[in-house]
């Protein structure tokens, strides 16, 4: 009853009118750079902050907030209608997502992130408001042999994103992890692969290389094959989910949903994380897994709702204990600051208007992207129809400032160019890019968080078996491990025996 | 005709406009935006302190002051971007003590600018650091943390924010050598990692987060913070011992921020802009401001600054190679 009446009051609080033309006006404009690919949530809050700063607290971070998790419904976007994902969190929806919409099938599938996006938002949501402070707490307890172990069950899954080729899959994923171990040693502060160039001194950037593999080298092959196509020329069929499409992605949303509300409590574990693990669950559990890859809805419903169930709940240790998930949330707590507000696990008592005004707008601002996306798929799909040699360049210079904006540094427009190479290569000789993505952002966390625990524990192996957490997240990947092995093995004795 | 015309006004009006805008080149600094350049990623503690500042610059100079987030590497791309600005007063950037002298770095990369390419302006501020400690900890006070140290050497998880050879990171070196303190060193991505670790009970102690940055969880009993590197007790945390009153000495390591700009920059140029920065510094206004947001002003001239860089290379270059030295083999 309390929380309810906290929560009552956030609401008149939020729907006060300038408060709700904000709360429109950070999710209008987080689903535009949500959209538009290279665009992140970083970039738009970094322009915003300046003009927030002239805005009531509360009102400052209600647009700001909604600029963040309006980004996220956005980004299936253009991953599902033209094989680029905006950031790293979409790179999955692109595999299912984009046969989709091949098929005629936009429409479903953007539909269906949509409602998996509110759904999955809802629910992080309900869990802030009813029990954000547990939760956080909960987080807190991931160290780094959590951490370690954490990144060990995500490898091992990651075997599972390999498409047709095990040996391939492997190979991008053996780079990806190359790639992430470019950068200053976090131990030593030797520059380890920079060649000198200081822009990798921190390791190469996500965005860059999803925008150069995905957006790059799909020109350069296009560009190829000719540029006369148009994406679809077939009818284009329904514009929303039907029946069947419901059925098959409920489960997938709700598993998607709670691994993502999970996840996203972590503080740097987080978005992309789930989204990928969110996807090669749901394969597993396919009856037809064989579907996958071909344009199973379940493959877009999943990671969807687990990316926005993730970012919904990085919202958890901010607001809770002020302590950020990722680099978007990063940038409201220093926006918290500049406003004059230090949050902490006090901030509720000390400052109630702003969280429960905050939490409120959450809720609105969600229910603002589900009417507001949806009518859009019409709009989006008719892109579909564009020619190539329109689109395309389009797509190109949205992602190329993007990639400028991150860090207005134009040597990372550079390594985006560079990957686009890389990316053709790779599509000409049949390299899948998703596990090497994945590796690259699971690389560093895992490097660090194992040089961080043998500090610790002074060289000793035995601290990722003797705390319970990371005893249990270690027997996961283990029991993981066994069960991608047996049908391999399996199916190398059958061939040895036959 | 008509096209002609109208060609022709086009070609009138674009010729005019070049006129003009020589004619500004001439005029007085600024004409445009002045933007001051972050090497820090925004929202930190250096973004808040430089927009107090711009505020009050703007006021000074007439002209919008922005703050640029160019962030990576440690500053190092920011510093890159100051070196070979266009030298015309309208991107000042702000350097981290060691930033402004990169030659001191060169065991651990090859500098891609020097000293040489950068004029100080004015030195603005430095942010306060404390020693936060995870609560529940056998210790209370800073004396007790470096008597249990000393009763159990290497026990002490002592989290460091921030790369090797940084100030704050030379700063704990040559403070645990003095004090001949053993602690297990473990190092975090940024401050905001070392927050999470000390609130999650994984760390004891961490150095190099501010104290603006630890405040809330102070208030909410979650973390103590043990002693600051200051030279004075501060106002929003009066019972807190600096370093140096509890006898511990860590030695002179340059922690401070100042604004340069490229070296070619025409004289009239800095002199306006040093001007704008002592005045802005001068104002009650920022003074409010800093103590707020937990940054200490601490104003320099030119000249000053030149002094302290000199003493500062060779402090710097003394310690990393000290530190070079003690380097277990690898």
């Amino acid at each position: 009853m309390d929380t309810l009446g906290h929560l009552l009051h956030g609401f008149s609080v939020t729907l006060q009118p300038h408060n709700l033309f904000y709360c429109f006006l950070g999710v209008f404009g987080g689903t535009l750079v949500g959209v538009l690919p290279g665009l992140g949530p970083q970039s738009a809050i970094v322009l915003l902050l300046p003009a927030a700063v002239y805005l009531e607290p509360v009102t400052a971070i209600i647009m700001l907030a909604g600029v963040y998790y309006g980004s996220m419904y956005g980004g299936s976007t253009t991953s599902i209608l033209v094989n680029i994902p905006g950031e790293g969190a979409s790179v999955v929806t692109c595999i299912d997502g984009h046969q989709m919409a091949l098929q005629g099938r936009a429409g479903p599938a953007l539909g269906i992130a949509a409602f998996g996006s509110f759904i999955a938002g809802t629910f992080g949501l309900i869990l802030l408001t009813i029990a954000g402070g547990p939760i956080a707490d909960f987080a807190l307890r991931f160290g780094p042999p959590e951490y370690f172990a954490l990144m060990c069950l995500a490898l091992v899954i990651l075997i599972n994103l390999s498409g047709s080729s095990l040996q391939k899959g492997l190979i991008s994923a053996l780079a990806g992890l190359f790639l992430g171990s470019i950068g200053l040693d976090l131990v030593t502060g030797e520059p380890r692969f920079t060649m000198g160039m200081p822009v990798l001194y921190d390791g190469l950037g996500l965005i860059p290389v999803i925008m150069g593999l995905y957006g790059v080298a799909e020109v350069l092959i296009n560009v190829e094959q000719g540029l006369t196509r148009t994406i679809n020329h077939g009818k284009i069929k329904n514009l929303f989910p039907s029946s069947d499409d419901w059925r098959a992605s409920a489960a997938p949303i709700a598993r998607g949903t709670l691994l993502g509300s999970l996840l996203g409590t972590l503080p740097g574990a987080g978005v992309v994380l789930a989204s990928f693990l969110s996807y090669t669950l749901e394969r597993r559990l396919s009856k037809t897994p064989e579907r996958f890859g071909h344009g199973a809805i379940e493959g877009v419903a999943g990671p969807e709702s687990a990316n926005n169930a993730a970012a919904q709940c990085g919202f958890i240790p901010l607001l809770s204990l002020g302590i950020p998930a990722n680099v978007a949330t990063a940038l409201l707590l220093g926006a918290f600051v500049i406003l004059g507000i230090q949050p902490s696990p006090t901030l509720i008592s000390t400052h109630p208007d702003l969280f429960w005004g905050t939490v409120a707008s959450m809720y609105v601002g969600n229910a603002m992207l589900l009417i507001l996306n949806l009518p859009l798929i019409g709009l989006w799909v008719q892109i579909l129809r564009v020619p190539y040699a329109m689109l395309f360049p389009g797509v190109l210079l949205f992602g190329l400032i993007g990639v400028y904006m991150v860090n207005t540094n134009i040597a990372e427009v550079w390594i985006m160019i560079f990957f686009g190479i890389v990316g053709y290569v790779m599509k000409k000789a049949d390299y899948e890019f998703a596990p090497m993505v994945l590796a690259l952002v699971i690389s560093p966390i895992f490097e660090n968080a194992f040089r961080q625990s043998l500090i610790l524990s002074g060289g000793s192996f035995s601290i990722f078996f003797t705390q319970p957490l990371a005893c249990f997240l270690m027997l996961c990947a283990a029991i993981a491990l066994v069960l991608q092995l047996v049908p391999q093995i399996r199916q190398v004795t059958a061939k040895l025996e036959g | 005709m008509l096209r002609k015309l109208v060609t022709l006004g086009v070609l009138g009006g674009a010729l005019a406009s070049i006129a003009i805008s020589t004619a500004q080149a001439q005029g007085q600094f600024p004409e445009r935006p002045v933007t001051l350049i972050n090497p820090l990623p925004a929202g930190g503690g250096v973004d808040i302190a430089m927009r107090g500042l711009a505020k009050e610059m703007q006021t000074i100079l007439g002209q919008p002051v922005l703050v640029e987030s160019r962030a990576g590497a440690g500053g190092t791309i920011a510093g890159t971007y100051i070196a070979q600005a266009k030298p015309d007063g309208y991107a000042v950037g702000l350097f981290q003590s060691t930033q402004a002298i990169p030659e001191v770095y060169a065991a651990f990369q090859k500098p891609p600018y020097t000293s040489e390419q950068i004029r100080p302006v004015a030195r603005y501020m430095s942010l306060i650091y404390g020693l936060p400690s995870r609560a529940g900890a056998p210790w209370k006070t800073m004396s007790e943390l470096v008597k249990y140290i000393k009763d159990n050497p290497g026990k002490v998880k002592w989290g460091r924010t921030i790369g090797v050879g940084h100030p704050l990171q030379l700063l704990t070196y040559s403070l645990l050598k003095k004090e001949n303190l053993d602690v297990k060193e473990v190092p975090f991505k940024g401050a905001a990692d070392a927050i999470t670790a000390l609130l999650g009970g994984h760390i004891d102690v961490a150095f190099g987060i501010s104290v603006t940055a630890t405040e809330g969880h102070v208030s909410a009993g979650r973390l103590s913070v043990l002693a600051i590197h200051n030279g004075t007790r501060i106002k929003s945390m009066p019972e807190i011992p600096t370093f140096a009153e509890l006898g511990l000495d860590p030695g002179v390591v340059p922690i401070y921020n100042t604004f340069f700009v490229p070296k070619d920059t025409p004289e009239p140029v800095v002199v306006k802009l040093q001007d704008a920065v002592k005045r802005a510094i001068e104002t009650p206004a920022i003074a409010e401001y800093a103590q707020k947001n937990g940054f200490e002003l601490y104003y320099g001239a030119e000249a000053d600054i030149r002094d302290e860089l000199k003493r500062d290379r060779e402090v710097t270059t003394a310690l990393i190679e000290a530190m070079q030295k003690d380097k277990p083999a690898q």
